[in-house]
């Protein structure tokens, strides 16, 4: 018997995480993810085996549609420079350079192609090729030359000098 | 791995790091990345930036989750609940209905396929002329045709009180009655006697049995009181006969015909 609750607390953060960074829109990350969990709880997979990814694919897809559907909405963010939201929570100063990493590769993502940012994260996620390749419908032998090739983009967004690679 | 005596390509060594390549190619990674500084930078750069995307998902921020997920869902439209009304016929009238327009449009389907529509138009036809033949006192008895072979002609030759019945064409077995009718319930008695197979006269009238072999004459006493009869053989279609009408014509010659089987 599948336990959605279980499996809700289990990947819902990590997953909204994910959402987040390959959207740039906390609102639809959250949506994303909700409906992925829905669909979960209204018409589960017919194989239980790799319910994380199934969850990834589903909310991806559904990101995917809702960012086709608002065109403009790259522009939007590319124009007021994204809105991931941060930790508001007060740090110390010693951790204001790490924050402002995190800024500048927030920035950074937010100018790479959907599928190379959504390569990326779920590289960070932990996902194996497969599973990065179904999930998000792109060959698996190109996920290597299209995460490298992000990663790339990202390193020279991040440090103009490391572009001397 | 694409590339083994020179570089290795981006995707080689990002697949290095994430541990997607073959033991063989792993291996033939790690031995090139020990000769060259410039690939060991690249592995380093790539790691870095991995490094970053993964500081960067610990760190954003998600909308909490303030319910459950399934009630953040948007609930369809509900119908409105029409409350029950207590004119509303019982479901077994309403049912009783429905199944009755559903016979009505199927007869009314039925009936305008054309072939039925030819079936339906013969048989009423036939009806107006057996109805037709009933009131024709000079016309003699129609011959039996292959759609009437069961029909048969009753003859009432009236003799003061006495009617003569003489059964023509009679052409398989049936029971005879002779109904007395006053008004518009069957009442009085019939009396009758002849050479039948059986010949009954029962509360309300005169049964006889007949068979196409036996007599087929019987005269039948009605009082004076009785103006009509009603002559049935079996189930066939019941006629009413006027003592007037047998009266004034002097004989008049019925054409019973059967009725349609069910």
């Amino acid at each position: 018997m599948l336990d959605v609750t279980v499996l809700f607390y289990k990947h819902h953060e990590e997953i909204t995480r994910y959402l987040v960074g390959l959207t740039g829109d906390a609102d639809l990350a959250a949506d994303a993810a909700q409906e992925a969990f829905v669909r979960l709880n209204e018409k589960p997979p017919a194989s239980q085996e790799q319910i994380r990814a199934w969850l990834y694919r589903v909310a991806t897809n559904f990101a995917f549609d809702t960012m086709r559907v608002a065109t403009r909405r790259a522009e939007i963010v590319a124009e007021r420079g994204g809105d991931f939201p941060m930790s508001q929570d007060p740090v110390p100063d010693a951790q204001l350079e790490q924050m402002e990493r995190r800024e500048a590769v927030r920035g950074a993502l937010n100018l790479l192609r959907p599928k190379e940012r959504g390569i990326l994260l779920m590289r960070a996620q932990g996902f194996s090729y497969k599973e990065i390749a179904a999930t998000l419908d792109v060959p698996m032998n190109s996920i290597g030359a299209v995460g490298a090739r992000g990663l790339r983009k990202l390193s020279t967004k991040l440090s103009p000098r490391e572009a001397q690679l | 791995m694409t590339q083994t005596l020179s570089h290795p390509t981006d995707a080689d060594l990002l697949g290095y790091i994430d541990k997607e390549l073959s033991r063989d190619d792993a291996v033939a990674i790690q031995g090139h990345l020990s000769r060259c500084a410039e690939c060991q930078q690249t592995v380093d750069s790539l790691s870095a930036a991995t490094s970053d995307v993964e500081l960067f998902l610990r760190n954003v921020s998600i909308p909490e989750v303030t319910a459950p997920f399934v009630a953040r869902r948007v609930r369809p439209p509900q119908l409105a609940v029409i409350p029950k009304n207590r004119n509303v016929p019982p479901w077994y009238t309403r049912t009783s209905l429905r199944a009755a327009l559903i016979v009505c449009g199927i007869g009314v389907a039925t009936f305008a396929v054309t072939p039925v529509r030819g079936w339906v138009i013969d048989f009423i036809r036939n009806a107006i002329q057996s109805t037709d033949s009933q009131t024709d006192s000079q016309g003699a008895a129609d011959p039996p045709t292959s759609g009437q072979l069961n029909t048969s002609s009753v003859a009432f030759v009236p003799e003061g009180q006495r009617f003569e019945i003489s059964i023509t064409q009679h052409q398989r077995e049936g029971v005879l009655t002779i109904v007395a009718v006053e008004g518009t319930r069957a009442r009085g008695s019939i009396a009758g006697s002849g050479a039948a197979d059986a010949l009954m006269v029962t509360g309300g009238g005169l049964s006889i049995q007949n068979s196409p072999e036996s007599q087929s004459s019987y005269e039948v006493q009605i009082p004076p009181s009785i103006r009509h009869i009603i002559i049935q053989i079996s189930n066939d279609y019941p006629v009413q006969i006027s003592r007037d009408d047998v009266a004034r014509e002097g004989e008049m010659i019925v054409s019973l015909s059967p009725s349609p089987q069910p």
